[in-house]
């Protein structure tokens, strides 16, 4: 049974909340309990927003301070703030072109030009967790989030468009390893 | 079987597995999927109900309310403010009772993060005696809603269920069950001593309600001193709700040298909350902490103060939302500071503010109102358009239909006084003006007010995800019903002027909004309505309709003002990280292209891409 505590963070629109549905639809298909919470309402306009994901034996969505095993940051503004929910020895992985105070360039992917290269505008969550899928701390490998993405796609034109952004992501992680 | 669901998908699902056929809402955060997922999961199932989308929440109550007083089983759902909205029906019900079932939906939002107050709605239920469930999963929800049902019909008394945010819009996987397609007929009774008590009546009604009140308090099915394991613990914590489940989850994360300090006791009735758990506990521990979101329902009902700590003496802070944080604060006071896990949270830099989104219409509007009305007070309301205060469009914001009141109200303390009077302009939207603002609208006239109505109308209700209005007559399970256009609403409550303009219009508007205030000052002037036409772009047809342009900003001719930014806070408009003038850009992933922009800048560097 896998245990582990995600915290994605973003802006309202950027895909924080899909990204969220889809580290539980891969908990679901690898058989493991789970509680997430999504932002909904005002903050949905561009505003900071973050999603948590708890996998395991949990009752509330809602992720301590120095608790989070993982952070995954799609706005590199919403880094500093979020920060402290990362337990010690946990993982910050963050869609950013700029350093970051303590946080190791191999922890930081320029995921929204990628996605712009290649057309993808809107996959920019999914390019990410794409590269996030390959690192050892992420709870679940990367053919379990390709199944994912085809369960929760809803039409087979988004199915082929997210895979290859999932796709995309991942080569990255291998170039720069 | 199971099912992935949000906290309100599964309630909506609760209300049908308990033969639920009737639901009523008005949508808001944290409540708005409530209705949508019971209208679709009994299309799924093939079972036969009715879902509406009411104008408020009033009229969601007294028509749930209504369908239960001829058997049926219903619902009204409503975020916590709404409730206030639905008062006057929701405490005289209580004392008309139901003899079908009726459970009212009241969804809080303790922060808060989508709302004007934190207020509890357990607390509302205690002031209408109303009994209230507070379920602390997704899960728990879907039980208890079906619960609330059961044990309304069995009092015949409307049942509360209450969720917050955090449950709402929690996701988890859900045991279903069938969903019965049994369908009731309706019975109606004709007893007018009952259902149009007079006030003789009403007082014997009260008795009885306090009667039942009384039994319920005693009921073992609601002892939550019961439930957990007596034991020696010096500390007892009592809690309901998402406040029960983060306290939970908290106690399982600390070592066991900690965590065995306290026992854990779920209320699953806050209110009436049951007599004989409380003197138990009093009695069992040494102290109690109670932990409940966000007001103090079970700490008033306790007793006993000198034992009990939570919100009244300080343990707990009386605003924002619960955090594990705080509950860690609260247990170290008990604990004399021993506790292992961490409570001082860093001071963080603020979040990003919301603002409205790229090509909204009502950024145009609200940029015309200010180049037409520079000085003007402008008394708005509460929708996306809200959001108008990022723009400086925006000066106050009451509550549900206020704008109009207010705007009115503005117009009256001015023309008593001896300068003269500002132009004042009421902002509105249409879900919000069919919600509560006509009856304001035919007082402001009926008064003499003179002021600008500003109808941003983008057919639809978009803060809370698009659900329509009736100006298109769509209803809540896609049927057609009639239209009623704005302007027609307009023209019966008595108002002459009236002008329907495209806000992507910018000259023409500014024009409108300048031509209306003038006309409302004139002897035969008064109200002038200006209808700001043009539909919400998160409405996937408005949005393909956009002809979109691609937009660029000149580095030669940006100097980097910032009034771009500050005057029209789009957010494809960006300041270049890279550049140490400040200049702007345009985020390409963020711009739909509208051209709204175009002419903003004072120095012309905004232009199309040919």
């Amino acid at each position: 049974m896998t245990d582990c505590k995600l915290l994605i963070a973003g802006l309202g629109g950027q895909g924080v909340v899909f990204l969220s549905r889809l580290i539980s639809q891969a908990a679901l298909l690898a058989g493991d309990d789970f509680i997430t919470y999504e932002s909904h309402g005002m903050a949905m306009r561009g505003g900071s927003v973050s999603s948590q994901v708890k996998i395991g034996n949990y009752r509330s969505p809602l992720i301590a301070l120095e608790s989070a095993d993982i952070l995954l940051v799609l706005a590199d503004g919403e880094y500093e703030r979020n920060q402290q929910f990362v337990r010690p020895g946990g993982t910050c992985l963050v869609n950013s072109t700029r350093p970051l105070t303590g946080l190791a360039q191999e922890n930081r992917l320029g995921a929204t030009a990628i996605a712009l290269d290649h057309d993808l505008p809107k996959a920019v969550n999914l390019v990410f967790s794409g590269w996030a899928a390959q690192h050892p701390a992420f709870p679940y490998s990367f053919e379990l989030m390709q199944e994912a993405v085809k369960t929760m796609a809803v039409s087979p034109a988004i199915e082929t468009a997210n895979l290859k952004a999932l796709e995309i992501g991942r080569q990255q992680y291998l170039m720069a390893s | 079987m199971q099912q992935v669901m949000l906290g309100n998908e599964a309630i909506a699902r609760g209300l049908l597995e308990k033969g639920c056929t009737f639901a009523y809402a008005y949508p808001g955060t944290p409540s708005s999927e409530i209705l949508p997922a019971f209208i679709e999961q009994s299309r799924n199932h093939g079972v036969s109900i009715h879902g509406h989308w009411s104008v408020n929440e009033k009229i969601a109550l007294e028509s749930a309310f209504t369908a239960a007083m001829t058997g049926m089983r219903s619902a009204a759902i409503m975020k916590q403010v709404g409730l206030n909205v639905a008062a006057d029906a929701f405490l005289s019900s209580a004392y008309l009772g139901v003899t079908g079932a009726l459970v009212i939906i009241s969804a809080d939002d303790p922060g808060p993060n989508s709302s004007q107050t934190e207020q509890d709605s357990r607390l509302f239920a205690m002031l209408a005696k109303v009994p209230v469930f507070d379920p602390a999963t997704p899960e728990e929800a879907s039980i208890f809603a079906g619960r609330a049902l059961d044990l309304s019909e069995e009092l015949g008394l409307p049942v509360m269920l209450r969720p917050t945010a955090t449950l709402c819009h929690a996701r988890q996987n859900i045991n279903l069950k069938e969903i019965p397609n049994q369908p009731r007929q309706p019975e109606f009774v004709r007893q007018p001593q009952r259902w149009a008590a007079t006030p003789k009546h009403r007082f014997l009604q009260h008795q009885q309600l306090n009667q039942k009140l009384l039994e319920l308090a005693a009921d073992p099915r609601f002892d939550f001193a019961a439930k957990a394991e007596a034991n020696s613990a010096p500390y007892g914590i009592i809690a309901s709700g998402c406040a029960w489940s983060l306290t939970a989850d908290l106690l399982n994360s600390l070592p066991d040298a900690e965590s065995r300090q306290f026992i854990l006791y779920k209320v699953e009735l806050p209110y009436p909350l049951h007599k004989n758990a409380g003197r138990t506990l009093l009695k069992r521990h040494e102290k109690l902490l109670v932990i409940e979101e966000s007001m103090p329902v079970i700490e008033y009902q306790m007793g006993d103060q000198e034992k009990i700590c939570g919100r009244l003496d300080g343990s707990i802070p009386d605003a924002g939302a619960l955090t594990p944080e705080i509950i860690v604060l609260a247990l170290n006071r008990l604990l004399e500071n021993k506790l292992s896990a961490k409570s001082d949270s860093v001071t963080a830099p603020p979040g990003k503010r919301p603002s409205l989104c790229p090509g909204c219409p009502h950024r145009s509007s609200f940029y015309a109102l200010k180049k037409a009305l520079p000085k003007g007070i402008y008394a708005g309301d509460i929708g996306c358009y809200t959001l108008g205060i990022n723009l400086g469009a925006l000066d106050s914001c009451l509550c549900m239909g206020a704008s109009i009141s207010q705007a009115g109200s503005f117009y009256q303390t001015f023309a008593q006084g001896d300068e003269d009077i500002p132009p004042i302009t009421a902002i509105i939207g249409d879900s919000t003006f069919y919600h509560s603002g006509i009856p304001a609208l035919v007082n402001a006239r009926w008064e003499g007010s003179r002021f600008v109505l500003l109808l941003v109308d983008n057919s639809t209700t978009a803060m809370t995800g698009n659900q329509p209005t009736p100006a298109a007559g769509l209803r809540a399970d896609g049927s057609q019903g009639p239209a009623l256009k704005l302007e027609t609403l307009l023209k019966g409550c008595g108002i002459e002027k009236i002008t329907i303009v495209d806000p992507y219009q910018q000259n023409e508007m500014i024009n409108t909004i300048k031509e209306a205030w003038q006309y409302a000052q004139t002897p035969e002037g008064g109200i002038a309505a200006v209808i700001a036409r043009r539909g919400c772009l998160m409405i996937p047809a408005e949005r393909q309709q956009l002809e979109s342009l691609q937009i660029s900003i000149s580095d030669d001719d940006c100097t980097g003002c910032g009034y771009c930014i500050k005057a029209f806070e789009c957010p494809a408009l960006v300041v270049r990280t890279d550049d140490p003038e400040n200049r702007v850009t345009i985020d390409q992933v963020t711009c739909v292209g509208c051209g709204q922009c175009l002419d903003i800048c004072p120095q012309g560097a905004i232009n199309i891409i040919e």
